[in-house]
């Protein structure tokens, strides 16, 4: 006996995400996936965006790592709650992960939840969490390939934070050439330049944020406003 | 693995007891390695239904259809730009997705 799926092994993961989206909307909280590679700044970002935000909005971080909760550690004080998911040598994090933690840590009260991917360039961008804004990080210490290396996680971001500025002046990183080529993958991409470390273009990309989360609050819409990714 | 889940809860309702052959669409742009899928075949089915079981990887090419000008055409990295009319940000109709084509069971 032959019989034809055609079955989408993600479609458990997609399902998930719409499931996530419609909590999300009906509750307007803003939830926002940040991806990168390792060691590209997101925890840094994390730790700096919080200072500046959780003075006027409810804030939670799902964080997620292979095995160590010391990026958690890191923001824990910072902002209402932080949350450590382990993936056990899995590289990316799955919708249904965080819908759990929607329900169950109750985060549906907050403004916003920051979710950090699994420090992973590739494997995340596959898995739609149900997110509002997807954010990719590249730093300049990674080098101004990294757009045309992984397109698409750029493709399907929102907006991408090129990170570490403060180091521009020791590396070959020319800052043009990536904001062009990130402009040609995507038109609508929102590119930030930022350092973390000295606080430049810290509060252009908070504002963004202020604005969306602005957005979602008074959303006419709500439950209707699911951005296509395919 | 979801391959498993997919066709062991399918094969459940059909009351097949054993998979024989299957063939698995591994998308261009699907983020998964043809390679590691292999390896994963050939050892994460031992003591399930698709034990045993041969099958076919097929690599699926994507395809692109420009919004602006209607071409239908085959998406080049790393700008994925439509040779109609050189926009870019065409979605993809193909080559994204990861599935189970169809089974063989009995
Ligand atoms: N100079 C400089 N260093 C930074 C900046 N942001 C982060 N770093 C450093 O880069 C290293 C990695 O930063 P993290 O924030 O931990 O990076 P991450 O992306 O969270 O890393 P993983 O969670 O392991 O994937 C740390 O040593 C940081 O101090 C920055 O803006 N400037
Ligand atoms: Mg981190
Ligand atoms: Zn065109």
């Amino acid at each position: 006996m032959k019989i034809y799926l055609g079955r989408e092994l993600r479609e458990a993961n997609k399902n998930s995400a719409a499931d996530n989206r419609m909590m999300l909307d009906r509750s307007r909280v803003l939830m926002v996936n940040i991806i990168g590679s390792p060691g590209a700044g997101k925890t840094a970002l994390l730790e700096q965006t919080l200072r500046h935000l959780s003075s006027h909005l409810t804030i939670a971080v799902i964080e997620g790592d292979l095995y160590t909760d010391a990026d958690a550690k890191r923001l824990r004080g910072l902002c209402a709650k932080v949350i450590q998911i382990n993936t056990e040598g899995s590289c990316h994090l799955e919708a249904g992960q965080i819908g759990e933690l929607l329900v169950k840590e109750n985060l549906l009260h907050t403004d916003i939840v920051f979710v950090e991917n699994v420090g992973n360039l590739v494997c995340p961008a596959a898995f739609d969490l149900g997110e509002d804004l997807r954010v990719s990080l590249v730093s300049v210490t990674e080098g101004a390939d990294k757009p045309c290396k992984y397109p698409l996680t750029f493709r399907d971001s929102h907006a991408c934070i090129i990170s570490k500025t403060d180091l521009l002046p020791y590396c070959d990183f020319d800052l043009d050439k990536v904001t062009g080529d990130l402009q040609t993958i995507n038109s609508s991409l929102t590119v930030f330049t930022l350092s973390a470390k000295s606080g430049e273009g810290l509060a252009k990309w908070c504002r963004w944020l202020e604005a969306h989360v602005a957005k979602k609050k008074s959303a006419l819409n709500s439950g209707l406003a699911v951005p296509s990714r395919e | 693995m979801s391959l498993l889940k997919a066709v062991e809860s399918d094969a459940g309702q059909r009351g097949i007891q054993k998979v024989t052959h299957f063939r698995l669409v591994v998308g261009e742009y699907s983020a998964v390695s043809i390679k590691a899928m292999d390896f994963a075949l050939q050892h994460l089915t031992t003591g399930t239904i698709l034990d045993g079981a041969s099958y076919e990887l097929v690599t699926e090419e994507a395809r692109s259809q420009c919004q602006d000008c209607g071409r239908a055409f085959r998406p080049a990295p790393p700008f994925f730009l439509c040779p109609g009319c050189g926009r870019g940000g065409a979605p993809f109709t193909c080559g994204r997705e990861l599935y189970i084509d169809y089974y063989e069971g009995e």
